[in-house]
């Protein structure tokens, strides 16, 4: 009789850890695009533009983000929607939600910026990005440094390639 | 009877959504630029998605004595945003109304150190705030006492 539910338990385990090893499948997705946008007037300084969005809609509809393992940011790339719109020194991308922490996610330096150069140099350690977008919505905010007043909306948009794995 | 009741719900709905925002126009008291008790820098705090976080607009000395460039947060314990521009850095992170003048579950910055404390923000009066940073238990802490920035009135 002990033996026969030692057996059972050592079955049970055993179906247990196999289920709970299963590997992170990839999804496949497009970049996403999103504008994230700063209500004008601003003024010379720190100025904040921010969007909120949902990752649900870039999943394919049998993955539900509760589900996401794994996930990294590729690359980021920002470009200013308005060409008459002034250069910021810098950007510092972050990301948040409502139950976790907000997150710095990357920055572009002076340097890149006179160089025409928009990419993103990212955070290297991205674990924090699993939980915020679980969560049941997503913030996305630049923090740009501009170097004179601006008197309209001040458009920045962000476009983010992300390395998104799942598990059943 | 069944007018009395909707007068009753009616009213009791319009007792709660004044309360609500009520609430939610106290909690934006913690909104402006603020000044720490050192006057090293000044921090803008503002409001996202229902949040509040604090990010340094001012520095009194913006540019690094070795590197000659614009500070940037050396400290940070993640090498890779060891280059992130100080000013404009988020210092105060996820705040959230407590009422009774309190604003609490979030964390403040040194970067000075690279450390990150728990914190709890109070409004002494509305152009003061004592901001407790700590680790663990409240009482392991220490208070800072930050100034509001306020535009005089010309005379």
């Amino acid at each position: 009789m002990i033996n026969y539910f030692l057996k059972t338990q050592v079955l049970a385990l055993s179906v247990f850890v196999l289920w709970g090893c299963g590997e992170p499948e990839p999804i496949k997705t497009d970049v996403q695009k999103l504008e994230t946008i700063a209500r004008g007037p601003l003024f010379e300084g720190v100025n904040t533009a921010t969007v909120e969005f949902d990752i649900q809609k870039i999943l394919p509809n049998e993955v539900k983000k509760e589900q996401l393992s794994e996930v990294r940011i590729k690359s980021i790339q920002l470009a200013l929607a308005d060409s008459a719109a002034p250069v910021p020194n810098s950007f510092t991308v972050l990301l948040a939600s409502p139950n976790t922490s907000m997150k710095e996610c990357g920055f572009i330096q002076e340097e890149s910026i006179k160089s025409n150069d928009y990419n993103v140099s990212l955070a290297k350690e991205q674990e924090f990005l699993e939980e915020i977008l679980q969560d049941k919505m997503q913030t996305l905010v630049i923090d740009f440094d501009l170097k004179e007043d601006w008197f309209d909306d001040y458009t920045v948009t962000a476009v983010i390639d992300w390395e998104l794995k799942f598990k059943n | 009877m069944k007018k009395f009741k909707i007068l009753s719900i009616i009213l009791g709905g319009l007792f709660l959504f004044t309360s609500m925002s009520y609430k939610t126009d106290e909690g934006d008291k913690l909104i402006g630029v603020w000044e720490p008790s050192n006057k090293k820098a000044k921090i803008k705090i503002d409001k996202i998605s229902g949040k509040y976080y604090g990010k340094i607009v001012w520095l009194r000395e913006p540019i690094d004595p070795v590197t000659k460039k614009p500070k940037t947060d050396k400290n940070n314990p993640d090498e890779s945003l060891k280059n992130v521009p100080l000013k404009g850095f988020r210092m105060l992170k996820d705040f959230v109304y407590k009422g009774d003048g309190e604003w609490a579950d979030g964390t403040i910055y040194d970067p000075q150190n690279g450390s990150t404390y728990n914190c709890v923000i109070k409004l002494r009066d509305d152009n003061t705030l004592d901001i407790r940073g700590y680790i663990g238990l409240k009482t392991f802490g220490r208070t800072d006492v930050w100034k509001r920035l306020v535009m005089k009135k010309k005379k």
